[in-house]
């Protein structure tokens, strides 16, 4: 087992994601293997694994007919699991494959708007940034989506987190809109560090970077 | 906010291996055992294939319990068993002894420290049971006092081996029933026995309609929407109060001061000796919850009664 | 020492009174120095008086790389009991049977004290040790600690739960196959499917020696593996006229009370036609001496056990009626067993619905069809009193019938 990790680990750094079927199968027992991955110790590992998922989505909708569900339960607190990776699945899931995430998705949307899981002091603040970087996903395919929870995105680029306000501005300039661009520009000075993950690859930027990167995407 | 480990983690390296905490005699014959007696209550000796013995001298134990407590059992064990000792399934604790001598002195300075030898063969062995108030979200009622309390009027049956057979007690704070209340010769169970009260503005934020409405046994939860929000309703005639939807949506709480208590339930068993594992039946559907010890209703004469 | 002020707490004091240990007494003593056991005390005692809990829901909590383990858990009113704003639980897997020595207590006990209010519960009834009560800060050292020390988290979520078992071989003269080892065995076999939950819900194993079934399993877990013999009871007829002689009602007591009326007493000899034996261990409970299981033993595994949320309370019902427990072949036979079923499951099974009620929805023939086990008459409690039969066969009217 471990060996075999270890092997779909390099697939999912050298982002091959069709190999991944051919090597380890085309069923269930590797899609809870990337399940899995979602709780690995390196960033990119779970990062990739996001991606993956989005793969799948598009390509092999059948192999993930129920995972929506149980990414949506890990995120309740009942479940006794921490839903790591799961808001950025259901992201990246619902932006390649929005019939699969219907059920789902308004949980994760609505999800920055309790105060208990995403304000201090009791937030589980990677959860948050996924959720975050989610709603840019979700609203960056299609923006309607998220215009309800808007403000309250705004407002998470005032958070005391650097990786909080990054994710915030990133998913703005995914968004788009009047409001965002606004607040965007208000970011382009901020020194705080965070990591992004975009077009697959893992990068520490500054805020400022970011909020520069987002308005030049909306401008174009 | 760290997400990055600073330095290799060990992981996955699963629980230590048995093999380390077994007395000598034990592992010496291991599948070996040939019978076992009962010396005295709370006293067994189980006797090898080669004729060696390992005493056990059971004593209860709250199951919540401090770190204080626990010392306490190794510290009795380092004086009377060369430290060796293990817990059972219904939560008592065992001192495992070689050493005949060893058994009334340790007798001795268990009850003297207060802990009560006893529960094997004919006896009640404990009370399995939950979390309740001390640490549950979803709990009718309190546990841990209900089975103090309960222990207390019948720890006669603890300590000695005067009932026609063995019983097994259990007590869980809600239905999920965390534990073996549903199979236990006799249990009491927290219930609730008013509806959720819905909170419409967060149910959609929190919760994914199709599992909350899923989640009812009796299929009372529809969806409906409430001033433009998506939202659910509960049939009221067919819930029957079980709070599974709460455990899946935070915003239909289900506690109720006035109306959570417990039901007793009585004539299950886990074991096939003799007969199929079996259902525990409904003995008394409620009993106000009347912390510490519900005395209002003199149930613990009634359980006496039965027994 | 104590720098808080300890709580009152006088309906709770009422339970320090009687003979039975006292968990109020316990923990008024630690909660002199353990401010979060002081405001756990305190909360308890407002619980006590509006007759409500006060935890709530809150964020998710957990330890790097691990997908469980941690059970998050937040006061509900933490301006009042600000030392139980957090008070989270931590799952340790327990040694197979439960067994310890005092020097491993004590680490725990020192790992759980310097990082924890120094409360636990031994044991949840899963089978772990459980620490409860901690803050989210505490919980990375918590787990290094222990990790350094040779212990590891239990299970929780929609995952495989931490395995238990009864002490079987340590201590049991009944055991049928080495429970404690398998126990070992397969928690260390899935530990990606203990840390990181991936299936509809949760999976709980529970390894039983012999049919007393010590350890509840047949009632409570998924997966039971009760221990077993297919051939002759061994008996020692010294031995029972041993207890004859102690004045014991042999027909009375033990061969009437056969369940299938196999047993015979002739007032000298037991005779067992070991054929109708069903092997349930009443008669070699209450004879031990005499006694014993036969000594082709192996286990007999059973499916679906589950409290009653949501379909109802299901015991384990029989999927393979004799399977040898074979150590030296790594079990290998139970384990490919185990993940046919759980490729089935977890592609059959929707959110939060158990083995047993996925089963009870499918159907068992197509269950048992998809895992590759043949039905057998051990399936079946009794044949169908239904008389709507899908018959696939008949006869045509075609000249040659």
């Amino acid at each position: 087992m471990k060996r075999s990790r270890q092997a779909l680990v390099e697939l999912l750094r050298a982002r091959k994601y069709p190999e991944v079927l051919v090597t380890f199968g085309a069923h269930r027992k590797t899609v809870r293997s990337l399940r899995s991955l979602l709780y690995a110790e390196e960033a990119l590992v779970k990062w990739r694994t996001v991606s993956m998922f989005g793969w799948l989505a598009a390509e092999r909708p059948d192999l993930i007919a129920q995972e929506v569900d149980r990414l949506i339960w890990s995120l309740n607190d009942e479940a006794g699991s921490i839903g790591r990776g799961a808001p950025e699945c259901i992201g990246e899931i619902g932006r390649n494959n929005i019939g699969l995430v219907q059920h789902g998705v308004d949980v994760v949307i609505h999800y920055i708007e309790d105060p208990e899981t995403c304000r201090p002091p009791n937030r589980n603040t990677e959860i948050l940034v996924g959720v975050l970087w989610a709603l840019g996903r979700l609203g960056g395919g299609k923006p309607k989506r998220v215009q309800k929870v808007m403000p309250v995105l705004l407002s998470f680029t005032e958070d005391p987190d650097a990786a909080v306000r990054g994710m915030a501005a990133w998913s703005l300039g995914q968004i788009g809109g009047a409001d965002a661009t606004a607040r965007l520009q208000g970011l382009t000075e901020d020194a705080g560090v965070t990591l992004l993950y975009e077009d697959e690859q893992l990068n520490e930027k500054t805020v400022a970077a970011i909020a520069r990167e987002a308005l030049a995407h909306l401008n174009r | 906010m760290a997400t990055q480990p600073s330095a290799p983690r060990k992981t996955d390296i699963g629980p230590p291996h048995y093999e380390q905490f077994l007395h000598p005699v034990i592992k010496k014959n291991y599948g070996q055992w040939k019978y076992h007696e009962y010396l005295k209550p709370g006293v067994m000796v189980h006797v090898a294939e080669s004729g060696d013995k390992i005493y056990s001298i059971r004593v209860g134990s709250p199951r919540l319990i401090s770190v204080d407590v626990i010392r306490l059992f190794a510290d009795l064990a380092d004086k009377y068993c060369d430290g060796f000792l293990r817990f059972t399934s219904r939560n008592n604790v065992e001192f495992l002894t070689d050493k005949e001598k060893s058994i009334e002195p340790l007798i001795k300075d268990v009850e003297a420290q207060g802990y009560p030898v006893g529960g094997t063969g004919n006896a009640i062995s404990n009370i399995i049971h939950t979390q309740g108030w001390v640490h549950c979200h979803s709990a009718a009622t309190d546990v841990s006092g209900l089975v103090k309390a309960t222990m207390d009027e019948l720890y006669e049956y603890f300590v000695d081996m005067k009932l026609p057979y063995k019983l097994k007690l259990a007590a869980a704070c809600c239905l999920n029933m965390c534990g073996a209340v549903h199979c236990s010769d006799i249990a009491i169970l927290g219930i609730h026995r008013r509806p959720p009260k819905i909170k419409d503005e967060q149910v959609s934020r929190v919760c994914e309609i199709p599992t909350t409405v899923s989640s009812c046994p009796t299929a009372a939860i529809r969806p409906t929407t409430v001033e433009g929000k998506q939202t659910v309703k509960v049939d009221e005639d067919r819930c029957m109060f079980c709070a599974n939807c709460y455990t899946v949506c935070p915003a239909m709480p289900i506690a109720d001061a006035l109306n959570d208590g417990v039901s007793l339930w009585v004539g299950g068993k886990v074991s096939n000796a003799r007969s199929e594992p079996m259902f525990t039946k409904l003995a008394h559907p409620f009993l106000p919850n009347n912390p510490p010890r519900c005395r209002r209703v003199d149930r613990a004469d009634w359980l006496a009664e039965v027994l | 020492m104590a720098d808080h002020k300890l709580r009152e707490t006088p309906l709770l004091d009422d339970l320090q009174k009687g003979p039975w240990p006292s968990f109020v007494t316990d923990m008024k003593k630690i909660a002199e120095r353990k401010p979060m056991v002081n405001d756990l005390l305190g909360q308890l005692e407002l619980s006590y008086k509006e007759r409500v809990g006060h935890w709530k829901h809150g964020g998710l909590v957990g330890v790097i790389g691990y997908g469980g383990g941690v059970i998050g858990r937040y006061s509900d009113s933490p301006d009042k009991f600000p030392d139980v704003a957090h008070f989270h639980t931590v799952r340790v897997n327990q040694p197979s049977g439960w067994f310890y020595t005092s020097q491993a207590l004590r680490d725990l006990c020192d790992i759980w004290e310097a990082h924890g209010s120094g409360m636990t519960n031994m044991h949840g009834s899963t089978g772990d040790c459980v620490f409860l009560g901690t803050t989210s800060e505490e919980l990375e050292p918590i787990f290094a600690k222990l990790t350094e020390k040779g212990w590891d988290l239990g299970g929780s979520g929609s995952d495989v739960r931490t395995p238990s078992c009864c002490n079987a071989m340590a201590r049991c003269e009944y055991a049928c196959y080495d429970a404690m080892d398998v126990c070992y065995n397969i928690t260390m076999e899935y530990q990606d499917e203990l840390h990181r939950p991936a299936f509809p819900y949760k999976w709980k194993f529970k390894f039983a020696g012999c049919p007393n079934d010590c350890v509840a399993s047949i009632a409570r877990s998924d997966l039971s593996v009760i221990g077993t013999w297919r051939d002759d009871i061994r008996i020692d007829q010294a031995a029972v006229k041993a207890y004859a002689d102690t004045g014991m009602d042999i027909r009375a007591d033990v061969t009437r009370k056969c369940p299938t009326a196999c047993m015979r007493y002739d007032g000298k000899e037991i005779h067992i036609n070991n054929r109708q034996c069903n092997r349930c261990m009443h008669c070699i409970n209450a004879m031990p001496k005499a006694l014993r299981p036969g000594k082709d033993t192996g286990a007999t595994i059973l499916i679906g056990g589950k409290a009653p949320i949501i379909e109802g309370a299901l015991l384990s019902s029989v999927l393979v009626p004799f399977m040898k427990m074979d150590k030296d072949d790594d079990y290998q036979e139970f384990k490919d067993l185990m993940e046919r079923i759980w490729e089935f499951w977890d592609e059959h099974g929707v959110n939060r619905e158990r083995i047993g009620e996925c089963i009870e929805r499918v159907g068992l023939g197509n269950f048992l069809e998809a895992i590759e086990v043949d039905p057998q008459p051990e399936h079946v409690k009794h044949p169908r009193t239904n008389p709507y039969i899908f018959y696939e066969e008949y006869f045509e009217d075609d000249g040659t019938g």
